[in-house]
């Protein structure tokens, strides 16, 4: 146990602020951060520091990134025509690690939640009608989560986006992949039927 | 720790770690419970529902004697409210609902008239036919930009001018919310002397949220919460509280003016204005 002083007891402080970093996980880390070569603390300090200094929100779709444009934004290959609209930037990396999208996002920064405060305002969704009504859109795909506020937020921004004349879809929704109809619980079995197609 | 069984309506959710929710349940038997649901994040947990808001579910959970928060072990949906996909009137009532109950009972204080007017509320919601055509600005008006507003993204409401149909379901709860906690308005005689306060021929009447229902002409001007109501509301207004009579069948005259005096008085019973009036009342 080393000599809990008060900057120690600061990092110990910060790192249970972290999602899923109890006292003693916060304990463990600062351990480890302290043993062996300082220059590995120094270096996740400076790195942290670059982050929350120099990554902000993509001036067209506001996904992180520490340039004007995100990489997606800024790839001519991208199809401009296809906007999908997330809730958060890690819903960015989720599509992206899947490879399959080949269009541009739209990052709300959080769901319609008025239960929490989370009004309208408080999202990008004036941007995203800005985007659409710029022209080159084709196609909006609201890939918001399958929660009741999830499409509460879809159907919002769909009746914003009404009368723009572009195509408003919505994420299909039903049986995980891989997995079997006996561990499909109810619902997923009724979105599944709800959302078959033309085989 | 005893298991229990209920019939609960989720009315709040929190995610309390990567795998868990802490939720709040409005149950049948119980009143307000609030639970861990360990894993119940996890798509293929064993609890056939994610405990999404305003979904109904038969519930076991295991009571903690001491405080602290309840577990949950089994959960089965029984119902879920489709209309609230589809409109934004009704999901913003729905979220209404949810808030009266989640904000204004007590834990551990049952009251199923609450909880099945609640689920009647939901289950009244109905999925818009088919969404109708945004109307075309006048013309000769300043061109409007393509899409809606934020403040008005309902179809066939851009204006704001007519109050929804919807609200009226919601008035009707709200009556039941204020009655189950012991805040039904006076409506028969004056509250603070019991005189009549509808004379023959009177156009209108006092109405006071902390003096708790109507006041005649010589109580109501002492009182500061005071406000006038209509002969007109006033009789809609008995009709929608008194068992047996039958309310108006129209309340579109009066609508207006029930919510003005409603969201007044859920406001003083609740303690603070609820988050969610100014959605459902579409302002
Ligand atoms: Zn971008």
């Amino acid at each position: 146990m080393v000599e809990s002083g008060g900057v120690m007891q600061e990092l110990l402080e910060e790192l249970t602020k972290l999602p899923g970093i109890g006292p003693k996980s916060a304990e463990r880390i600062a351990h480890f951060l302290l043993s062996g070569d300082r220059q590995n603390a120094v270096a996740l300090a400076d790195a942290l520091r670059a982050v929350a200094e120099k990554i902000r929100p993509c001036r067209e779709c506001f996904n992180l990134t520490d340039r004007e444009l995100c990489p997606v934004c800024a790839d001519p290959r991208r199809d401009g025509g296809l906007i999908c609209v997330v809730e958060m930037p890690r819903d960015v990396n989720s599509f992206e690690r899947a490879g399959t999208f080949r269009g541009l996002y739209h990052v709300l920064g959080g769901k319609l939640a008025p239960l929490d405060g989370m009004g309208p305002d408080r999202l990008t969704l004036n941007v995203l009608v800005e985007r659409v009504r710029r022209g080159g859109v084709k196609e909006v795909i609201l890939a918001t989560s399958p929660t009741l506020e999830g499409d509460g937020t879809a159907l919002f921004a769909a009746n914003l986006l009404e009368g723009t004349g572009v195509t408003v879809t919505r994420l299909a929704r039903g049986l995980p992949s891989g997995s079997s109809l006996e561990l499909a619980n109810a619902q997923m079995l009724a979105d599944a039927m709800e959302g078959r197609r033309r085989f | 720790m005893a298991a229990e069984k209920a019939l609960a309506l989720v009315v709040r959710g929190t995610d309390w770690s990567e795998t868990s929710r802490i939720t709040t349940l409005f149950t049948r038997e119980f009143g307000k419970v609030r639970a861990l649901a360990k894993g119940g994040r996890r798509l293929k947990s064993n609890f056939d529902v994610a405990f999404d808001l305003l979904t109904v579910c038969h519930i076991v959970f295991l009571r903690k004697a001491h405080g602290g928060l309840d577990l949950l072990t089994e959960a089965q949906m029984a119902e879920r409210f489709p209309a609230l996909r589809h409109d934004l009137h009704a999901l913003y009532a729905g979220y209404y609902v949810a808030e009266l109950l989640a904000d204004g009972t007590q834990d551990y204080d049952p009251h199923p008239p609450l909880f099945d007017a609640a689920v009647a509320t939901l289950r009244g919601f109905t999925i818009p036919a088919s969404r109708p055509s945004p109307p075309s600005p006048p013309e000769g008006a300043s061109p409007e930009p393509a899409g809606r507003s934020l403040a008005h993204p309902f179809p066939g409401n851009a204006g704001g001018v007519s109050l929804p149909p919807t609200l009226d379901s919601v008035t009707a709860f709200e009556l039941v919310w204020l009655k189950e906690l012991g805040y039904s308005p006076r409506l028969d005689v004056c509250t603070g002397c019991g005189a009549r306060v509808l004379p023959p021929g009177a156009v209108r009447v006092l109405f006071s949220p902390s003096a708790g229902g109507v006041l005649c002409s010589v109580c109501g001007p002492g009182v500061s919460d005071r406000r006038a109501l209509s002969a007109a509301g006033l009789t809609a207004l008995r009709g929608l509280t008194a068992p047996g009579e039958q309310p108006p069948p129209d309340l579109s005259p009066v609508r207006g003016e029930l919510r003005a005096l409603l969201g007044q008085l859920v406001s003083f019973v609740l303690g603070r204005r609820p988050r969610l009036l100014g959605y459902v009342e579409g302002r």
